[in-house]
């Protein structure tokens, strides 16, 4: 019996394996001229550029925002005609070895989600002229960036101002009357984005303790996963729940927004949180989530600098992107339904026509901070 | 004379397999070969390219060389869930004596002090205190990953680029992966260190009753666990020169997956065999490798790689023994 069972799942194994097998892959190998690339107009005026392929590295794909990132990627390059492979990794071991076979697969440029174990990957990119754009993850140690420094190949890092979103959210807190914080620390220690707000918190409150004669008493904690909003609520809820007056996460965690959880915090503890895609519905349901939200424009920002340089339009940047998207709250689920409507349920939030204008920095930045809370809900957030 | 009894008695019965049990340990094997056809077909033969096989060497180096030396404690039954943690915390000391004198011997000796007293640390106190191997593996990569947070000061830590040249060269690599293979093969099926470790897992009472000093030859296989661990923990930093809090994470579940991919038991016992682990971990990264190069995402990886997985299970693993007596 078992060997039957396993005679079919091998069938079905081969089927599913033809079937996701690519008609291009024993083709092109990557171009050494980035203007050599075919962006030949059709008929219609679009771009076709069938002979790309692009790889996407995400450090998980069981975390809201590296899939949306990942997804949305994917529906740009289907705009455009790109065969796009997506490789979870995470780790500097991993993102090495997803690289090295992304490399020896073909590519033409490679996302990167993490900048953990740059100073292994880099130096291969360059030496190979694969370009990268590193989205959602800065290069902040001194060896990363002295991997980075030189690098022709490191077409830019992108993210957000980390500063502005945590001030953002911290000052939310006070100006409803907040005193006391639970604090989502994140555990781990790599310098990345999420260390850097953790650092950004801390700093932000000590500073405005030092004016504010030490208004703020902060209640730090972690979940058992850096994105574990469930793990450390609970034990914060069960230690400090009778005199928090609000929690401050600046991970995203949307997935582990437990509706029986939030529902204990309903009217008692407000809930502040950084998020860049999933719009949590359990936690609007509560009436307990004020929501900083920051949009879409990661993916949009990260296609088109590797489109431009792909097709001998690259961007001048100083490898340094900074997007300043606009901060918006949503603390209902009424204006949650409104945005998935009209921003985060397409495909992509931008269309194709809208992301060929993206050709210098300066629109690049201009798209970031046009999309606006009430830009996004009257439609006219590519209006710039 | 006991002991010389009773290890006989032992490679006796191990010659005693039937053809079933032979095919269902050449079906990991039969499997590794169908998927390099399958996947150099696919490919269009890029995957049996030499940059591409030399690159396979490379990344499944620290998986093969961790996984010989885990079978030994695999063999008698115990499951190591330190084995991540104790490499990071070595690559780290290893790191900060490098950047000290520079000296990579000195950097390899510390790597090997760490796993080898890290590892003896679970076998004496599984030994010597009874109490299982797995909860005190726990506690060891509990506490090692508390050290390497405080360590890590500055989030990472950097090998010196004169000792990763002089390290990481393709020739030393299979001068050592095949030194490793040999060793770990003599040791496993042809000295008493691999058949009473094999024997333990199948059942350590009966052992123990034939006058074998179980504890001394668990001690050893912790022992051999630990220095290759040191090996591939050593290359492991010269391969990605930066050392952090996500090195070496998930070391544990890819030897076990690698142990099992490659058809041997979980619970050890007799049937245990040095190719499982060998055969598992180039399988590993063989499929990762020629998803990728066939341009399936992710996405689909995962399933197949599940799919492959159970495939494996079904035509390899018996139903397990619930006798007092091993099979």
């Amino acid at each position: 019996m078992k060997k039957i069972v396993a005679l079919i799942l091998a069938s079905l194994l081969m089927i599913q394996l033809c079937a996701c097998g690519s008609p291009t892959m024993t083709g092109s190998a990557a171009p050494s001229d980035p203007a050599a690339v075919s962006s030949e107009p059709s008929g219609n005026g679009e771009v076709m550029n069938s002979d790309l392929h692009l790889g996407c590295i995400v450090f998980s794909l069981s975390d809201a925002v590296p899939v949306y990132q990942a997804k949305t990627l994917q529906a740009y390059c289907d705009m455009f005609g790109i065969k796009l492979t997506v490789v979870a990794a995470s780790g500097a071991e991993e993102n090495l070895e997803a690289v090295e076979n992304l490399l020896a697969a073909g590519v033409d440029g490679i996302f990167i989600h993490t900048s953990t174990g740059v100073e292994s990957w880099m130096p291969l990119l360059e030496e190979r002229g694969v370009p990268i754009v590193l989205g959602n993850g800065l290069v902040t140690s001194e060896s990363g960036l002295a991997a980075i420094e030189n690098a022709s190949m490191f077409l830019g890092q992108i993210n957000y101002d980390d500063y502005a979103v945590v001030e953002t959210l911290i000052m939310a807190a006070v100006e409803s009357g907040a005193t006391n914080i639970g604090f989502n620390s994140p555990s781990q220690v790599t310098p990345n984005s999420l260390g850097d707000r953790k650092r950004f918190f801390l700093e932000i409150v000590e500073k405005y303790n030092a004016e504010n004669n030490n208004a703020l008493t902060i209640y730090e904690g972690t979940g058992n996963a850096t994105y574990d909003f469930a793990g450390f609520a609970s034990s914060m809820i069960a230690s400090h729940g009778n005199i928090l007056d609000c929690i401050i996460t600046v991970t995203t965690g949307d997935s582990t927004y437990q509706p029986l959880l939030l529902a204990e915090m309903e009217g008692k503890i407000d809930l502040y949180a950084a998020t860049v895609t999933d719009m949590a519905s359990a936690a609007f349901e509560s009436n307990t989530l004020k929501l900083y939200c920051a949009g879409c424009e990661y993916a949009a920002a990260e296609f088109m600098i590797m489109y431009n340089y792909l097709t001998g339009n690259p961007l001048k940047t100083d490898g340094y992107i900074t997007l300043t998207a606009a901060p918006f709250f949503i603390d209902s689920l009424e204006n949650q339904l409104l945005l998935e409507e009209n921003y985060y349920a397409k495909d992509a939030p931008y269309p194709k026509e809208f992301l060929l204008t993206i050709d210098s920095l300066e629109r690049l930045e201009a798209m970031a901070s046009a999309a606006t809370f009430e830009r996004i809900m009257d439609g006219t957030f590519t209006d710039i | 004379m006991k002991n010389n009894v009773s290890t006989v008695e032992l490679k006796k019965s191990k010659g005693k397999s039937d053809g079933k049990h032979d095919l269902a340990r050449l079906i990991p094997f039969i499997g590794l070969i169908g998927s390099i056809v399958f996947f150099s077909i696919a490919t269009g033969g890029r995957f049996l390219q030499a940059d591409n096989i030399t690159m396979l060497l490379s990344q499944s180096f620290v998986l093969i060389i961790t996984a010989l030396g885990s079978t030994f404690i695999y063999a008698h039954g115990a499951i190591d869930v330190s084995l991540g943690s104790v490499s990071m915390l070595s690559c780290i000391l290893a790191c900060m004596v490098a950047q000290t004198t520079n000296n990579g011997v000195l950097s390899f000796a510390t790597c090997l002090v760490v796993c080898v007293l890290a590892a003896l640390l679970i076998g004496v106190i599984a030994c010597k205190l009874n109490i299982r191997p797995f909860p005190a593996a726990l506690s060891l990569s509990f506490i090692c990953q508390g050290i390497s947070g405080e360590l890590l000061t500055t989030g990472q830590i950097i090998m010196p680029k004169a000792i990763i040249e002089a390290v990481y060269q393709p020739w030393i690599m299979i001068v050592v992966l095949v030194v490793s293979f040999v060793v770990c093969y003599i040791l496993f099926e042809h000295t008493k260190v691999g058949h009473i470790n094999k024997a333990m897992g199948g059942n350590e009472t009966t052992v123990k009753l034939s006058g074998i000093n179980t504890d001394k030859y668990k001690l050893i296989a912790y022992t051999i666990r630990g220095v290759m661990l040191a090996i591939a923990s050593f290359f492991l930093i010269c391969r990605v020169a930066v050392v952090n809090t996500s090195t070496s994470s998930g070391l544990h579940i890819d030897v076990m997956l690698a142990v099992v991919l490659g058809g041997m038991s979980i619970r050890g016992g007799p049937k245990s065999n040095i190719f499982a682990p060998l055969i598992g971990a180039i399988t590993t990264y063989v499929l990762n490798n020629g998803f990728i190069l066939m341009g399936v995402d992710a996405y689909y990886v995962q399933f197949f790689k599940g799919i492959i997985f159970l495939i494996v299970i079904l035509l390899v693993f018996e139903k397990e023994r619930s006798g007092p007596l091993p099979d």
